[in-house]
């Protein structure tokens, strides 16, 4: 007898919740335009503007189409309700993969335009920060209409996914960026693409000061960064003997450098901060194009010994232009902060950076070189 | 219904442990950025000894009343009009505790999930469960508590993944705050661990007293180190400069993991974080009920159920903004720490006025 009221109710519960799907929030799937992609450019005028692709989802005939908005506003905000009023799909920004600056925008500083990311937990935080080099814009428009290419947020995915286990270019999302603009004492790096013809290419690491963009180098240089940031990615590293005049086609050392193990000695002894990095690295001869005798000890030793040095070289160019452009990528001021306080409270960090004598030791053994010698 | 408020020592521990954890932590490691920078973690092994301290003597004072409450203690020692006073005020303070306890997950529920929902719309359907279990008696409470054990699991495996991401520098160099400043943060971050006090009021309710005093020092030593872990991973993962912009770090730090296969993973962390919140917040909504009933002598009934969550409905409505929301959780938090200072007054007193105290 008394159970029926309690069933009742229970199914009334029950059934109620087929009704609740979300309340006031519910989103329908089909109503709903996914931005894939967000690009932000700067006009003539120095106006902000703003670019998104979103797929079309629908019957089978638009099955990997993207739609292209543009629009000129100065909040992510407006600018995405403007889309809206063109789209006639609810647009949102939930599934964001891809965001883009250009030079110009990134030139300005770009944390400002995390806000709505970082403010609204439905924004994704995973999505990767992109320079571009060249306009978002065209690039966006004309990756719509690539051949023989997947999706563009598929493409740059892939493109991207592919670099950054080579070291070309780096990782960075929108949380990466926004924790190392906060620390003040990392500064972000972002990859960079551009368009060529028609495709697009990884152009490298766009490098920062804060959240301003002042340097970049290109894909082979970005390893030799990441491996100063003491990254343990693998490096594709190409050595060229710069001093060889002989008319060969073929020249040069291919080498895989896969255990990355990174030493830093900081010295404060002197009024100018010492820093040393000494790396014991390991490599992987891939293509070599001198005589096949590498068991040769002597042979073997001179390679690696040129390897090292053109590595050392590079390093040294390297900080020296990170020094130049004011960009602490690798973090030396975090070291300091974090193991030297009372020396780096006592200093004005960007006047004694540009001053740093730094110093890199590179040791490389050839750990294998195939099934040739 | 009697036996229905029975409950061990170690469902009160647990009772104890999801109070103090599942509200406070989402915005912890923020509180503690602000405070002490990255030394968050110091101020709160400072304070948490300090909760245990007073753990200790919150139970010893128990231990001298016997089988007392809180409630007939206060009787004994300040007479029946005062010490009623007294209840009346602690009773208060619960149902205070219990709609702060609302308002914040309400805060949260639409600051994640339900922007767009108004929380007219949300509360009855947080609040069903509550009033079913409130109904059914403490150990049904904290029977519920047990499913909670599943967020708490998710939520320190999801951690103990984030520490490859942990940036181990952010935390250094340790106690660059001072010894000074840290002092200083003790009655901030003692306010975490609110929810201690719980044991005062339900005491007469547990089954195995003698084992009392072991498994609440556990349920704090638990807390301590749950919130220490917490407070590490965010400080080391955002920085300290970072957190203190943020409005919920615990959830920002799910934000912030890129897992492998599955998409926005923070949804699924998000939401099963909410039956921890619920529990922390029932956790005071049953002692604010259990009380009311002790001290205003309410038999307990379907109406003077409602009426009582009509009321926490009520009060959690009057703070208006997320501003507003968190003065007022930090003036019940502060009142809880009033509260556990006058229970330490009353064992002082106790000392003196030694009526109904049990001797051996």
């Amino acid at each position: 007898m008394n159970r029926t009221p309690k069933i009742f109710i229970l199914l009334c519960l029950v059934i109620s919740l087929c009704f609740q799907t979300g309340c006031w929030d519910q989103k329908i799937y089909e109503r709903i335009g996914f931005i894939l992609q967000m690009g932000l450019d700067l006009d003539e005028s120095n106006q902000l503007t703003y670019t998104i692709t979103v797929p079309i989802i629908g019957p089978e005939s638009s099955k990997g189409k993207v739609e292209v908005f543009t629009t000129k506003e100065n909040l992510l905000r407006a600018a995405r309700e403007k889309v809206r009023h063109v789209s006639g799909k609810a647009v949102e920004s939930g599934k964001t993969q891809h965001l883009y600056f250009s030079k110009q925008v990134a030139e300005k500083g770009i944390f400002q335009y995390f806000d709505v990311f970082l403010r609204h937990s439905e924004n994704p935080l995973l999505a990767n920060v992109i320079i571009v080099d060249g306009s978002p814009q065209e690039m966006m428009k004309k990756s719509v209409e690539f051949e023989g290419k997947p999706m563009p947020a598929f493409y740059v995915n892939d493109l991207i996914t592919n670099a950054r286990q080579n070291s070309y270019i780096p990782e960075t999302r929108i949380d990466d960026f926004c924790i190392l603009y906060f620390s003040k004492t990392i500064d972000p790096i972002t990859p960079m693409i551009r368009l060529k013809e028609k495709q697009l290419e990884v152009a490298g690491t766009a490098l920062f000061n804060e959240d301003k963009m002042v340097g970049q180098i290109d894909t082979h240089t970005s390893g030799i960064l990441q491996m100063l940031m003491g990254r343990k990615n693998k490096i594709q590293y190409m050595y060229h003997d710069k001093n060889n005049s002989s008319d060969k086609i073929k020249e040069g050392i291919a080498v895989l450098i896969k255990d990355l193990n990174r030493k830093i000695k900081i010295n404060l002894e002197n009024e100018t901060p010492k820093v040393e990095f000494r790396y014991n690295l390991k490599a992987y001869l891939d293509e070599f194009s001198d005589e096949n005798k590498l068991d040769e000890h002597d042979f073997k030793k001179m390679y690696e010994k040129q390897v090292a040095q053109s590595i050392q070289s590079e390093c040294m160019d390297l900080l020296e232009y990170l020094k130049k452009i004011d960009s602490d990528p690798i973090g030396i001021g975090e070291i300091l902060r974090s193991k030297h306080n009372v020396y780096w409270k006592s200093i004005k960090w960007k006047d004694i950076y540009r001053t740093i004598d730094f110093n890199v030791q590179v040791n490389l053994t050839f750990e294998s070189h195939g099934a040739l010698n | 219904m009697k036996g229905r408020d029975n409950v061990t020592s170690k469902q009160m521990a647990l009772f104890t442990y999801v109070a103090q954890t599942g509200l406070g932590v989402i915005i912890l490691p923020t509180v503690m950025a602000k405070e002490v920078g990255h030394d968050g973690w110091i101020s709160l092994f400072f304070s948490g000894f300090l909760a245990i301290i007073m753990c200790s003597l919150f139970m010893y004072l128990l231990k001298r009343y016997k089988d007392k409450s809180i409630y007939d203690i206060n009787k004994l020692l300040f007479g029946k009009l005062i010490g009623f006073c007294f209840n009346f005020l602690l009773v208060i303070y619960l149902v205070l505790a219990a709609a702060r306890g609302l308002r914040v997950f309400t805060l949260f529920l639409k600051l994640t999930v339900l922007p767009l929902s108004p929380t007219v719309a949300i509360t009855p359907f947080i609040l069903l469960p509550s009033i079913y279990l409130l109904w059914q008696g403490l150990k049904y409470v904290c029977r519920f508590k047990y499913i909670s054990l599943l967020s708490y699991a998710f939520v320190l495996l999801f951690l103990l993944v984030m520490i490859r991401e942990v940036r181990w520098s952010f935390l250094l160099p340790v106690g660059e705050s001072g010894l000074k400043q840290l002092f200083k943060s003790v009655p901030i971050s003692i306010l975490t661990y609110i929810g201690f006090e719980l044991i005062v009021f339900l005491f007469a309710e547990v089954t195995d007293k003698e084992k009392v005093f072991k498994n609440q020092i556990i349920a704090n030593l638990a807390s301590m180190t749950f919130f220490i872990f917490v407070v590490v991973i965010c400080t080391g993962v955002f920085g300290e400069h970072f957190l203190k912009i943020q409005s919920m770090p615990l959830f920002n730090t799910t934000r912030a993991y890129n897992a492998p296969i599955l998409e926005r993973v923070d949804i699924y962390l998000v939401s099963l974080w909410f039956i921890a919140m619920e529990c922390s917040m029932r956790a005071y909504m049953f002692t604010a009920y259990h009380g009311l009933q002790k001290v205003l002598k309410i038999k307990k009934s379907k109406l003077s159920l409602l009426i009582f969550f009509i009321i926490i409905v009520a009060l959690s409505m009057i703070p208006q903004d997320y501003n507003q929301a968190f003065l007022f959780v930090n003036i019940t938090n502060c009142i809880g720490v009033g509260v556990s200072l006058f229970f330490l007054f009353c064992l002082c007193l106790s000392f003196f006025k030694k009526k109904g105290v049990f001797t051996q």
